[in-house]
């Protein structure tokens, strides 16, 4: 793990709020919301692996969504490294979106079907880094699928001559385009094969020691959480219910919540 | 005598000229109440293995199938399809991975589970009694009214569990799990587990579970298959084959399963160290 001198968290949430109207049409408008996330706060140092755990519907995913502004947040504000994020305008908030990139939970959704491999890494590229000439591009994509573990040969190929566990490389390859400091891991595992997820588990682990990256592993698996994370927040409606030291929190949980979910691991 | 009996059986696909052999003369066999979980990972072809029990791929020449299937004893390469329509879900049934894709979004919950029973209970009187009463047997809440309900009105845990009266409602002697808690969270997986386990104590059906996760076997089967590429690579019972495992594919396999409270490093398989 990467010690800095600097103290402060790379990312700090307070009092999160993301709330969504119910029922309300076309012409009718609602008075009725319903708190995806509920005045969730937390923080996290730089070079951290956090991991947030919760089931289907507990907001954990939603909340990682709205550090990237790919869900609105409705009160509360976010700062990275400093900085209030969460009152900035899109033109202001675009350098974040370099800094922090998004690894998704379905290989097979996440990736353009009629894109080729070079097309899907380099598109970030197109967009954070203009300069760059398409021969340097070309490089990058390289460069980044050899990192992941595939070949460059690979770029000219499409994503469905891909297995899941090689696509899932490719959007991390994409996501590691752009040089982030902090990823948000949205269940990057959970549609794999144990197998494989223990090869993408690996190489998450090997990235963040080697490009010191910061990470935020949202996932429902509470095992897999621990095996990779520094600390652990778990989550239920919408609330995080209880936070801490990895394990700390599998040993000795102290939520209710939290005692169940480790109950409902299998044991073997 | 066995329920089922499996013997070298091999299932080839054809596509555009390339032939694959997903499984590779394999053999084993089930008895009347015992649960047998078949593990291996995408391609091991255990689904397959268990899609051509009661002839679900499709025909030659997209896929081949050679070998003995016998069932009760009678082999199921020499049944009709009329009498093969006789066995699919009244004697041996399914539950699929994916309970949203599995059910039809069209009909309502009950009406799913209802053709079952009046396709093989045709004299049957009282069927949406008996559908209800199956509801219930899965725990799902107020069965009178979900009867009407439609599966996008429940959720996966509840989707499954209507998959699971469904597939228990014609009473079948072999239910097949394929991954059958994999699309949900560990908590409901836990549910899920627990009512199989809970259904089998009262029924006494003999299971059948495909799965790649090592957890669930050992709460829910007495004995494991291990398959790799098509071939079996270790048979044993649960505890020996889980705690002690022979074969350097199921080491391998275990040894990628993260647990919770262990200082153990993952390792992904190394397939060029197994042959």
């Amino acid at each position: 793990m990467t010690k800095s001198n600097d103290n402060s968290p790379l990312l700090k949430v307070e009092n999160l709020k993301v709330s969504y109207s119910l029922g309300a049409g076309l012409f009718s408008s609602s008075k009725n919301t319903f708190n995806a996330v509920d005045d969730v706060s937390f923080e996290i140092q730089r070079g951290q692996i956090v991991g947030l755990v919760g089931e289907s519907g507990s907001g954990k995913t939603t909340t990682g969504r709205a550090i990237i502004r790919l869900a609105p947040i409705s009160t509360g504000k976010i700062f990275y490294n400093g900085t209030e994020i969460s009152s900035l305008n899109d033109k202001q908030f675009m350098p974040y979106r370099k800094k922090i990139q998004m690894i998704f939970q379905d290989p097979f959704n996440s990736l353009n079907p009629r894109m080729d491999i070079f097309k899907i890494i380099s598109e970030p590229l197109d967009i954070h880094f203009r300069e760059m000439s398409k021969e340097q591009k070309r490089n990058r994509v390289a460069e980044l699928l050899e990192i992941v573990g595939l070949q460059k040969s690979h770029m000219n190929r499409y994503p469905h001559e891909f297995s899941g566990g090689q696509r899932q490389r490719i959007g991390i390859a994409r996501a590691l385009a752009v040089e982030p400091e902090f990823i948000i891991c949205d269940e990057p595992v959970s549609a794999l094969d144990v197998s494989v997820q223990a090869q993408i588990i690996n190489l998450l682990e090997n990235l963040r020691k080697e490009l010191n990256l910061t990470l935020l592993f949202v996932a429902h698996d509470i095992a897999v959480v621990e095996y990779l994370s520094d600390k652990i927040m778990v989550m239920t409606h919408g609330k995080i219910v209880e936070q801490g030291d990895a394990k700390e929190v599998c040993t000795n949980p102290q939520h209710p919540y939290t005692k169940n979910l480790i109950s409902a691991v299998p044991k073997f | 005598m066995n329920l089922l009996d499996v013997r070298n059986l091999k299932i080839k696909f054809c596509s555009r000229g390339i032939e694959t052999e997903a499984v590779k003369s394999i053999s084993f066999s089930l008895r009347e109440n015992e649960s047998v979980a078949i593990v291996g990972e995408s391609g091991s072809g255990k689904t397959v293995t268990a899609m051509s029990l009661t002839k679900l791929l499709p025909p030659p020449p997209t896929c081949t199938v050679e070998g003995d299937i016998i069932f009760d004893g009678k082999n199921i390469a020499d049944i009709d399809n009329a009498q093969l329509r006789k066995i699919r879900g009244r004697q041996i049934s399914y539950i699929f991975q994916e309970p949203s894709t599995s059910l039809n979004p069209v009909f309502t919950i009950g009406f799913q589970i209802a053709e079952a029973i009046k396709l093989h209970f045709p004299e049957e009187k009282n069927v949406r009694k008996l559908v209800v009463e199956s509801l219930r047997e899965v725990g799902i809440r107020d069965p009178e009214k979900r009867y009407d309900s439609y599966p996008h009105e429940l959720s996966g845990g509840m989707q499954q569990r209507a998959m699971i009266a469904m597939a228990l409602s014609c009473r079948p002697r072999l239910l097949v799990a394929d991954e059958p808690t994999t699309a949900l969270d560990v908590t409901i997986q836990k549910q899920i587990i627990d009512l199989l386990k809970s259904v089998r104590e009262k029924r006494k059906n003999s299971l059948l579970l495909i799965t790649h996760n090592f957890g669930i076997i050992s709460e829910l089967c007495e004995r494991v298959i291990v398959m790799f590429r098509g071939n079996i690579v270790e048979e044993g019972l649960c505890k020996d084959v889980l705690y002690n495992p022979q074969h350097p594919y199921t080491k391998a396999l275990i040894n990628c399963v993260p647990r919770l409270n262990s200082n153990k490093k993952l390792e992904p398989i190394d397939y060029d160290k197994i042959k």
